[in-house]
This record gives structure tokens, sequence and C-alpha cells, in this order.
């Protein structure tokens, strides 16, 4: 009993210091690094203050609404398609975000549904009673809906003979500046905490929720703003009505917004800027430096893609869909370094079924 | 010359005891199944589900009809704790147990397997024949004794889950790369007081080792009556250690309860007059069992015990890794051996006007379906088929034309990280997979691993 006991110490022993240790190069990283730390640098300097820009813009593009109906002036109404516009790409900073407060609110959904039902939207300002909390009537709100009613051809003068339809932007813009502050107070006052110090490996931990989320946003910017317009899912025929943005022509740049709020999260760099901890950070702290200079090349290649390119992918369709292609390849390549190495090495549980390891 | 003697006996105290605790235990997994709502997620919810080969008839009961093996998996599970019309509860619990295991390959979970194979075996054996209510109503012969093979074969099946995952471990990524314990365990770095010491690369060389180590001779500890106890502890704080570290559900409970087998009768004798006492219990008369139901059983176990020890090795006949191609790799007690993560993308191509369509997996299949099926080939061309009839002739409208698509061409372009290394490519775009097929056979269109 004795000796087998003392065996299956020096056994323990033996392997726990069969390998030395090794010299940490950066003690920054390696074994100190701390996953709690980034989630808080990422609630507090990229999460928190992305919210708080949308809430802003939100509330200017109201005022700026409440202006136009006002003066009926050109330059009033110029003024609210830019703020439209600013709106529009300070969502797609935070966007990603689609758990916690935001999901309950179906937040990712309510504002960013592509492409809107015109013919819905029109119906709907017939109806005073129309409820538009309903799925049903997910694809004749948030920002797609306002972007029909204000770029559309003729779409100053149609909307000052229209009452009905003044009425229908009152809804829709009083909707998302309620959901917005919903979404942005919620993290300011508990959530915040809680998704930072929520550093576990179940599918539930903030976490885990960050990076399938961070997953899910990539493939669908891939999917659904760059790959069914143009053909990647019906034999290669352009599908121009699921283009994003026809009215005001910004898909592409909705697009880069969109890559670089992800490149932003993955390097840690705050809204002000500063790089500080990010996934790039918990990879190097792996022994994972070579896995974040691919992906921050990926992420640079498609950005220098996107910057030859204009705004409008309808044009782009017509004009440079090789760009278009090479774009899309780009975007397919990084997806197996983010899906796939980096989730691999982070350890975390996609699902909370039982598990084996095989 | 005799090498075993069936006329040896022993006494029945822990194949009762052992029956007990397996009933109790599978009644707790199949509640804990219930309850966490996942006979809807798991077996009613999917459009798609990954037959195993051979059993791909198995097919799920319609709807809500699926809750039924479950509910006849508690009522069995009963009677076989209280010993209660035992032979038929064992029949019906190892029937549904395991047609709800052979549905979806998905689910697959070593321990699934080892409650079928334990099921299987209390079938046949007389585990109801003292301290039941089959006894109690004389439904049954009364035992006190049995052959001492009846409990040998349980002991067996236990010592398989151990011994053949202890070899599983002797591969260089697990004792020279601490993988895949050290990208688990780092995930635990923010945990108070460990965290420090899980972020550390010989911690996991720690584990990896402690662990090989103990799942090699464990069994042979708890069979040696002097080192029994201490290494029963070892059994109580590895598999603790393990059910806290990893999500692995009821399986650290089912160890700890069951690897009790390895204790001597009298020991469950004690625990069965405490139980007796306890419930005021007494039965009659006792009866010796006939010698030739004794021959049949133990020639059978004998055929089972050669079937057990072989499967797992059936992956010497495949050529190429194991862990890669995953030819021979289930049914082998390869538990918590590697870390997969897969991203499969695939595309029908139409032959008429040579375009394609990216499938986007989510349409048909569960996340866990797919984040399965990205790593394990035999699920990989089972989807390939499932997309290739979907495809078959099929007619699409895109800008408000029609496209007729017939004999469509399935591929893929699939990505595979394994224990940490980067992502290598595991299927090539240009086979067509609706050509190949799903057999047992070496699948030569993989892309070999570059390790």
């Amino acid at each position: 009993m004795r000796i087998l006991s003392s065996l299956f110490i020096i056994v323990f022993f033996i392997a726990a210091f069969s390998c030395k240790k090794k010299d940490k190069t950066n003690p920054e990283d390696a074994v100190n690094f701390q996953k709690s730390d980034m989630l808080t640098h990422a609630s507090n300097q990229i999460i928190l203050p992305g919210f708080a820009n949308l809430q802003t813009a939100v509330n200017e593009l109201n005022l700026s609404w409440v202006l136009f109906k006002s003066d009926n002036a050109d330059v009033s109404f110029l003024q609210l398609q830019e703020k439209w516009e600013k709106a529009v790409l300070k969502f797609h900073r935070v966007k990603i975000y689609e758990f916690g407060p935001s999901s309950s609110v179906g937040f990712r959904a309510a504002l960013g549904t592509f492409p809107t039902d015109t013919a819905k939207i029109i119906a709907n300002c017939d109806n005073a009673n129309a409820n538009l909390a309903l799925v049903a009537n997910i694809d004749a709100i948030g920002f797609s809906a306002l972007e029909y009613i204000f770029f559309r051809q003729n779409a100053k003068s149609q909307l000052m003979g229209d009452n009905e339809l003044q009425i229908y932007v009152d809804k829709l813009i009083l909707k998302i500046v309620n959901e917005v502050s919903t979404v942005y107070s919620a993290w300011n006052s508990s959530y915040g905490t809680t998704f930072s110090a929520s550093t576990g490996t179940e599918s539930t931990s903030g976490f885990s929720l960050l990076i399938n989320e961070y997953n899910k946003e990539y493939e669908l910017a891939k999917n659904a703003k760059l790959g069914i317009p143009i053909g990647k899912q019906s034999l290669g025929i352009p599908q121009i009505r699921y283009v994003e943005s026809p009215y005001a022509k910004i898909s592409l740049l909705i697009l880069k917004e969109n890559v670089l709020a992800l490149r932003d999260l993955f390097q840690g760099r705050g809204m002000n800027g500063v790089d500080n901890l990010g996934f790039d950070n918990y990879l190097n702290a792996l022994e994972k430096a070579s896995l974040v200079s691919t992906i921050n090349t990926g992420f640079t290649d498609i950005e220098d893609i996107l910057n030859n390119l204009s705004d409008d992918i309808l044009y782009e369709i017509q004009n440079n869909p090789s760009q278009l292609d090479a774009l899309y390849i780009k975007m397919q390549n990084l997806v197996v370094h983010i899906k796939t190495d980096m989730t691999s090495a982070f350890g975390i549980l996609i699902t909370y079924q039982d598990n084996d390891g095989d | 010359m005799k090498l075993y003697s069936l006329s040896k006996t022993t006494s029945i105290a822990p194949l009762v005891v052992f029956r007990l605790l397996f009933g109790a235990l599978v009644f707790y997994g199949a509640a804990r199944f219930l309850i966490k709502g996942w006979v809807a997620e798991l077996y009613i919810n999917p459009q798609v589900y990954f037959g195993f080969y051979g059993f791909e008839w198995v097919k799920p009961f319609a709807e809500n009809w699926m809750y039924l093996p479950f509910i006849l998996m508690l009522i069995c599970s009963i009677g076989i704790t209280l010993g209660w019309f035992y032979r038929i509860s064992t029949v019906v619990f190892f029937l549904s147990f395991t047609y709800v295991e052979l549905l979806d390959k998905t689910n697959y979970l070593n321990h699934y397997y080892f409650v079928s194979l334990v099921a299987f075996l209390l079938i046949w054996l007389p585990a109801n024949a003292h301290f039941s209510m089959d006894a109690k109503a004389n439904r049954v012969k009364i035992r006190r004794t049995i052959p001492k093979f009846y409990i040998q074969v349980v002991q067996f099946q236990l010592a398989c889950v151990y011994i053949f995952s202890g070899i599983a471990k002797l591969n260089s990524d697990w004792l020279f790369q601490a993988e895949p314990l050290f990208t688990w365990l780092q995930s635990h770095r923010d945990m108070p007081v460990f965290g420090l010491l899980f972020s550390q690369k010989w911690i996991a060389f720690a584990f990896s080792w402690f662990g090989c180590f103990y799942d090699l001779f464990i069994v042979f500890f708890l069979l040696n009556k002097r080192t029994r106890l201490f290494a029963y502890f070892f059994v109580i704080v590895f598999h603790l250690m393990t059910g806290w570290l990893f999500p692995i559900g009821v399986f650290p409970y089912v160890m700890i309860f069951l690897t009790l087998i390895f204790f001597s009768p009298k020991f469950h004798s004690k625990v069965l007059t405490r139980l007796k006492i306890l419930l005021n219990y007494s039965e009659n008369k006792i009866e010796l069992p006939r010698k030739s139901r004794i021959r049949r059983i133990y020639y059978a176990s004998l055929i089972y015990i050669i079937i057990q020890v072989i499967v797992p090795f059936r992956y010497l006949a495949y050529p190429g890794n194991l862990f890669w191609n995953e030819e021979g790799f289930r049914f082998s007690w390869r538990v918590m051996l590697m870390h997969k993560e897969g991203l499969a993308t695939f595309y029908i191509r139409d032959p008429k006007t040579k375009g394609e369509i990216e499938i986007v997996n989510s349409t048909y299949l569960t996340k866990r379906q797919e984040e399965q099926m990205s790593t394990q080939p035999d699920m990989l061309i089972q989807f390939a088929h499932f997309l290739r009839n979907e495809y078959k002739d099929t007619t699409l409208v895109f800008n408000k034309q029609d496209y007729h698509i017939q004999g469509a061409s399935v591929h893929a372009d699939v990505f595979v990280a394994l224990n940490g290394r980067p992502a290598q490519k595991m299927i090539n775009k240009s086979i067509n997979l609706s050509e190949k097929k799903y057999n047992l056979q070496h699948r030569t269109w993989l892309e070999k691993y570059k390790p």
C-alpha cells in the first residue's frame, strides 16, 4: 500500500517536472494572460463606446428628422440622409454583440434586416395599427426601411406630401431609438460587468458567446453582404434583389465598416484607436503568433480590395465582378483561420451537450 | 487441461449491488436528458440524421413519439433497480437506449456505448435472483451464489474502458505535446486559485502522463485487495476532477459507482445486509441453477470478450492517421483524446451551366451536427449524399428565371485543425463526393494528414 502510494506520487511528480519551464520572453503574454482583462477591455473600450456612439447617432437622426418635418428644407433633407448614413455605420460597429441585452431585443434583426419589403412598408403606412414588433414586419422596419423612404427617387417630395408616411417614419425612428437605448443602458448598468467576469468554457459564458457571435457575424458579412448578391448561392447568377443599400448605394461602405469592427475586436483596438488586449494577445499567449499575423494579413488584404472599390456593390457587379470575386475568396480564406484555428485554440464549447472529446 | 472452472462460485451480492446502482444511474441519465430538453433538440428538431453504417434504417419516431423511448427508459431503469420484472426491464431498456443511440452518430459518446453494453450484459445475468421484487414475489429462482465469471464479465467490461483508453493515450500528441489537454486546461485560466496552474504547460503534461498511467493500471490496483481502497480513492478524485473540468455529463458518476464491482463479495454482502435491515426485507428458499445454461452463458461470454478485445484494434486494418481519418475510431474507448475543429463548405455544381451553389450548412443541420460533421469523414460523405439527393432533380428560380438542375455533383472544401495544429485541408474541392461511396473501406479521397 505504502509502496504503491509512493509510486503514484512519484509518477505524478516525474510527470509534473518532466518538462522544464520555458523562459517567458513576454511576461505580459504567456501565463499571465487573463481572459477577464481582455473582456473588460472589450466591454469598456469597444462595446460600450460603440453603443454610446450609436445612441448619439440615432438621437441626431431623430433630431434631423424633426427638423426636416418642420422646415422641409433641402439642406435639412441632405442632413437627414447624412445622419442616416452615420447611424447605419455606427450600427455596424456593434452588430456583432448579439447576446445578453441585444439578443433579448433581437437587435441585429430589428435594425439590420435587408432587403426591405417596399410593398409592406406602403401597406403598413395605410394601417395605423400595424404592429412593427411582429416578426412578419421585420423586413419593413429598421435602417433599410428608412433608407427606402429617404433615398428612393423623389424621396423628399414623396415624404413631404404624405402624412401617413411621416407617421410611419416617426414610428420607425422611435423604435430604433428605444431599442438602442435599452441595449446600451443594460450594458452600461450591469451586463458589462457580468460579461467581463464570465470567462468560463461553457457555451453560455460571456467569452463563448462573444466568440460564437464573432464567427456568426463574420459569416453573415461574407454571405449576406457579399456572397449572396454576387451569386455564390445561385449558380454564379448575381442576385440584385438581395443587395444591401440599393437606394443610398453604400453597400460596400457598410461591409467595410463591418469588417473593420471585426478586425478591431480581434486586435483589441478601442474606439479611441488604442490597440490593447484582444484575441490577438490571447493567441500570442498560446504561442500562436503566426496565426495572429495570418489573420491580420487577411484583414489587411480584405481592406485593400475594399479600398479600391466604390461604395456601391451594384456598380461593381456590373463593372468589376472579378474584384468582387477576389474579395469573396479573401473573406472565405479568412474564415478558416478565425472559425477553425482561432476557435480551436481557445478551447471553448459551441453547444452545451455532453462531450467526451471525440 | 482445464483453464477455468465453471464450478467456481461466488456471492451474488456484487452483482445485485451493481444492478441497484446501474438502474439508479441510468434513471438519472434519462431524467437529466428529458429535463434538459435534449429529446426535442437532438431527436425531434433536426431535419437530417447521421445514421451508423448498416443502421441507417433506424429512424426517429414522429414528433413527440420520440419521448416514448425515454419514458420507457425511466420505467425500465426503476424496474432494473428494484428487480421488478427484471428480465423484460433489461431487454426494453437495452432496446430503447440503443435505438436512441443508433439514430444519430452526432451524439455518439463512449459512455453511451458503455451503457448499451452493460445493459446487454445484464439481460443475461441473474442480477435479480436476490434482493429484488422478483425474488420476493417468487418470479425468479433465488440464488445466493453465482458462477464467478458472471462478476468477471462485468469487471472485464469496466476494465475495457480504462485499459483501452489508456492504450489510446500512448500517442505522441498526448504524451509529448500534452494535447488536447493543454488547450482544454488553459481555457480555465481565469478560474480562481487554480487558474494560474492551468495556463502552464507542465500542468498539462502532468495531467496527461498521470491520466495515461491511471487508465492503464487502475484496474490492476482495484483488483488487488491490498491496494483497492487506495485505488478507489484515486478513482473518486480522478473522475470528480474530470467531471469538474470537462462537460462529460454523467460519465464520472457512472465510473465512480460501477467500479465498486471490483470490491470484495464481503463488502457487497455488508451493503446488502444493511439495506435488508433498513427495508425489512426477507426472501425464501435457495435453488441451484441448471449447469447447461451456465455453460452456454460461459461460451457466449468468451465470444463477447473476444469481440470486445478485437473491436478497438480494428483501426490497424486501415492505413493512415487514425485521428485524421477516423477509420475504426468509435467503439474503442478513445475518450478525451483529441480536439478537432473544422470548416466544411459544400458546393453543388450544375453540370449544365457549370455554375455553383454554395451551401449554408445551418440550413439543414443543427449547430452540433455541423460541428461534428465538419471534422468526421464519414459524416462529411453522408452529408454530401444528402445534398446530392436534395439537388437530384430540382428547379430553382434565380432572378425570375427557372434553372432545372439535374445530376449535380457535390464538392466540398474542408479544413480541419487537429489538437491545436494549424488547420489543414481534409477534402479537396475538385473531388466529386456524390460519386464516392459511403462504406467501411479506407477513404482514399481524403487528403493525407501532415503532422
